[in-house]
């Protein structure tokens, strides 16, 4: 009984409510990172975050790195006259100091090209953040039904 | 005096003042009614515009592709009811899933009115979305969506004739990318043009306008 208790404990310091899955490199702070859950044989996926620059100096988000996809590219999908298009950014996003970026506002997204396997509920993926400054950031994500808006998510993280 | 004059003299500039004044008061009435017809001619002989997307315009152009099940299907399978037709492609990240997620969701609110209604996903790059890759994907976010796929001469074809306009971008890796229309192109029961839900507007909006579409099909 007591073995129960001692693992039941330990299992409730290990699940980590929702409301804290985030980051932490330096002055840097990831709030939620999710992927949008994606229908089977999927090839691309889609991953959001917001990101907060608590320095006082800018920083930069480099790239994404994971064993998940062969490659994150970093878009803006961008509306002109009822067109949509996608637009690369090579050089990633910049962080403003004392302030946040939102990876998901103006449409911009991390685009997983060639996943290595489905991107199901309850699938926490490894990841890499490479910042400019603040250098790199093992981190995961989570995964939020398709469909989801980075806004959705924000409300009950906050 | 004048009665010095000699008469014919006299009678002459009597006579060729008006004549002149006649002659311009004429030059003048051809120019007024020749401004009057260069201005109205135009718009009487230049035909009504074609070619333009507004509501009440058929979207009914014949068309042969084949469902997610590699059946073939044509305009007919979808005559005589109200209609969603959205185009996009399945390795599109962004757009095309909240799009698709919307749909359902949007479905789902509609309730029994959702029978009154086609949601058709068309794709714009059929060289990657054959049946096989359109199948899962559209039944995924709703197992009500048709997925249209075909050769891309037939995608092209269909898709121009309802005014929807997609393009191969190549992209510096080797891939390629597609930019597309992003809206949501409604139809009533007639195969016409009634509207479009749009991306930027909130999703109640796009169920009051779903909720009139199904409301005026009944």
């Amino acid at each position: 009984m007591k073995k129960l208790l001692l693992a039941l404990g330990l299992l409730a310091g290990l699940i980590v409510p929702a409301s804290a899955h985030g980051f932490t490199i330096g002055e840097i702070e990831i709030v939620h990172p999710f992927l949008r859950a994606t229908p089977p044989k999927a090839t691309t996926a889609a991953g959001y975050m917001v990101i907060r620059n608590g320095g006082s100096t800018p920083d930069r988000l480099l790239r994404i790195e994971t064993t998940a996809a062969e490659k994150v590219e970093f878009h803006r999908t961008v509306i002109e006259g009822g067109i949509a298009k996608m637009q690369p950014i090579k050089e990633g996003f910049e962080i403003p100091a004392g302030d946040e970026f939102r990876l998901g506002a103006d449409g911009t997204h991390a685009m997983l090209v060639g996943l290595t396997g489905p991107i199901d509920l309850g699938f926490l993926m490894d990841a890499t953040l490479v910042f400019d400054k603040a250098g790199a950031l093992p981190m995961t994500f989570e995964v939020e039904p398709a469909g989801t808006k980075l806004e959705d998510t924000e409300a009950h993280h906050e | 005096m004048s009665n010095d004059a000699p008469v014919p003299a006299a009678k002459k500039p009597k006579y060729k003042p008006p004549l002149t004044l006649r002659i311009f008061q004429v030059v003048l009435w051809i120019l007024v009614v020749g401004a009057a017809a260069y201005m109205a001619l135009p718009r009487l002989l230049t035909p009504a515009p074609t070619a333009q997307l507004g509501p009440g315009v058929p979207l009914t152009a014949p068309f042969q592709l084949v469902n997610q099940d590699g059946q073939p299907v044509t305009e007919k399978a979808f005559a005589g009811k109200a209609a969603a037709w959205f185009y996009g492609f399945t390795n599109c990240p962004d757009v095309c899933p909240t799009a698709l997620a919307e749909m359902a969701t949007l479905l789902k609110e509609l309730g029994q009115d959702a029978a009154k209604l086609n949601t058709v996903f068309v794709t714009v790059d059929p060289e990657r979305d054959t049946p096989e890759v359109l199948k899962p994907y559209v039944e995924y976010f709703d197992p009500r969506i048709v997925g249209l796929t075909g050769d891309l001469a037939a995608i092209t074809s269909m898709a121009k004739s309802r005014f929807v306009y997609f393009a191969k971008v190549p992209q510096d890796g080797g891939g390629y990318d597609m930019e597309h229309s992003a809206g949501i192109f409604l139809t009533n029961a007639k195969g016409e043009f009634v509207g479009t839900l749009d991306p930027e507007e909130p999703l109640e909006t796009k169920l009051q306008k779903l909720r009139k579409l199904t409301a005026d099909a009944a």
